[in-house]
């Protein structure tokens, strides 16, 4: 009997652990981008194929901003809060702690952009449910401050939101399969792949009354 | 001893027996190529305690980090199931985000060990965002120990993409020529939603 009791005081205790560990960004929803490139070349038969993450985008972005802190082991990328349509639509660079280091969005003096857009949206149940998923044409737009590295991609973006009250607790999980072109120091290039963002706590102010 | 005596300490025994084996079995980390069930691991954070021994079929150099995972939780409850697959999604996400061998082996620990399919999906995908080719002498070698066919295609698809050329490599390689042309998109605008008055955050 003691030997049941411990084994439930364990179970109740990972349980318990399970549920008080949590590390996502509160208002953020987090970006993963696994994108394939197909670049031209002139020196063999073959097509480069190049592969574009994460770890690549904030290469970019510390170029754009020339801040080291954004390619810090543990930062990563995120969607600000209000989620894909109500936000800003702003992607940020967040620090190990969820502190914000950049606004990877803010356009400065020059040809640099990154970000989101939609149009064509349908949804399943506007304004009403506790649970709404939208189909959009989106679009990702990149392009470093020369222009000389840049993509365009347009494809299909679905989101699914799920809402609590109060806002309190709103979550929204979105992915976006594109396709469309690169330019990478003057070679040409066709790219395909996924982004994907998940996140809680994301305001939809309008969407709850 | 009387025989009624005898054979009910031997029975008591046999039972305790089994019950130890029962225990052994259901409490052991599983294989990532068991079949799924509803078991669902306790998070497994960079932090945890490692052990480390060489492995077949990998350098001697790089040995296989072996994680002693807390017992696996048994929840037949699919919310809080959920919510456990979408933390574990989120801390895999942010250990991937690292540089450190620590959280590499971390993920490949859960890749390895973790008998729910969806966190050994997303495992695989904080393996890719890693983005670090010493990955994968052991993800080939756990989708070699891999049964499920779609499985070990993906963890293969995955070795592929990971021995690609980053963007960051190619471009380093790659100098832009002088007079690149600009080939800047005009901005798009996004679409909004009617709007409800505004809350404060």
């Amino acid at each position: 009997m003691k030997k049941l009791k411990l084994l439930t005081a364990l179970a109740v205790a990972g349980i318990v652990g399970m549920t008080a560990h949590a590390t996502g960004a509160s208002g953020f929803e987090t970006i993963n981008f696994k994108l394939t490139a197909y670049a031209s070349t002139n020196d063999t038969a073959k097509l480069v194929k190049i592969k574009i993450t994460n770890k690549d985008v904030l290469n970019q972005v510390e170029q754009e901003f020339g801040n080291v802190a954004i390619t810090n082991s543990g930062a990563k990328l995120a969607l600000g809060s209000g989620g894909i349509f109500n936000g800003t639509g702003d992607i940020y660079v967040l620090n190990k702690t969820n502190g914000v280091v950049v606004d990877a969005s803010n356009v400065n003096d020059n040809q640099y952009q990154l970000g989101f857009s939609f149009d064509h949206e349908a949804t399943s149940a506007p304004n009403n449910g506790d649970k709404e998923t939208t189909m959009a044409v989106g679009h990702f737009t990149f392009s470093n401050a020369s222009g000389s590295t840049a993509g365009d991609l347009q494809g299909l973006a679905k989101v699914t939101e799920t809402f609590k009250n109060n806002n309190s607790g709103d979550s929204e999980s979105f992915k976006f399969t594109g396709t469309g072109n690169g330019e990478y120091h003057g070679t040409s290039a066709v790219v395909t792949g996924t982004i994907s963002t998940s996140g809680k706590d994301i305001l939809d102010i309008g969407l709850l009354p | 001893m009387r025989p009624k005596v005898a054979i009910g300490i031997l029975v008591c025994a046999v039972g305790l027996l089994a019950l130890i084996i029962f225990a052994s079995k259901t409490f052991r980390p599983q294989p990532a190529a068991v079949a799924e069930n509803v078991s669902a691991t306790a998070p497994v954070t960079a932090s945890t305690t490692v052990a480390t021994v060489p492995a077949a079929g990998i350098p001697a150099a790089d040995p296989m980090p072996i994680y002693i995972p807390p017992p696996p939780i048994v929840t037949n409850d699919p919310a809080a199931h959920a919510k456990y697959v979408k933390q574990r999604t989120e801390e895999l996400n942010d250990l991937a985000m690292n540089n450190d061998t620590d959280s590499r082996d971390a993920i490949l620990a859960e890749l390895r060990t973790n008998s729910d399919k969806q966190i050994r999906a997303a495992a695989l995908e904080a393996a890719i965002q890693f983005d670090d080719r010493s990955v994968v002498p052991q993800l080939q070698q756990i989708a070699d120990e891999t049964e499920d066919p779609d499985e070990k295609a993906d963890i293969l698809a995955a070795i592929d993409y990971i021995n690609l050329p980053s963007l960051t490599e190619y471009l380093a390689d790659h100098p832009a020529p002088a007079g690149t042309p600009i080939v800047r998109q005009p901005p798009r605008q996004r679409i909004h939603r009617p709007q409800a008055a505004p809350t404060s955050q």
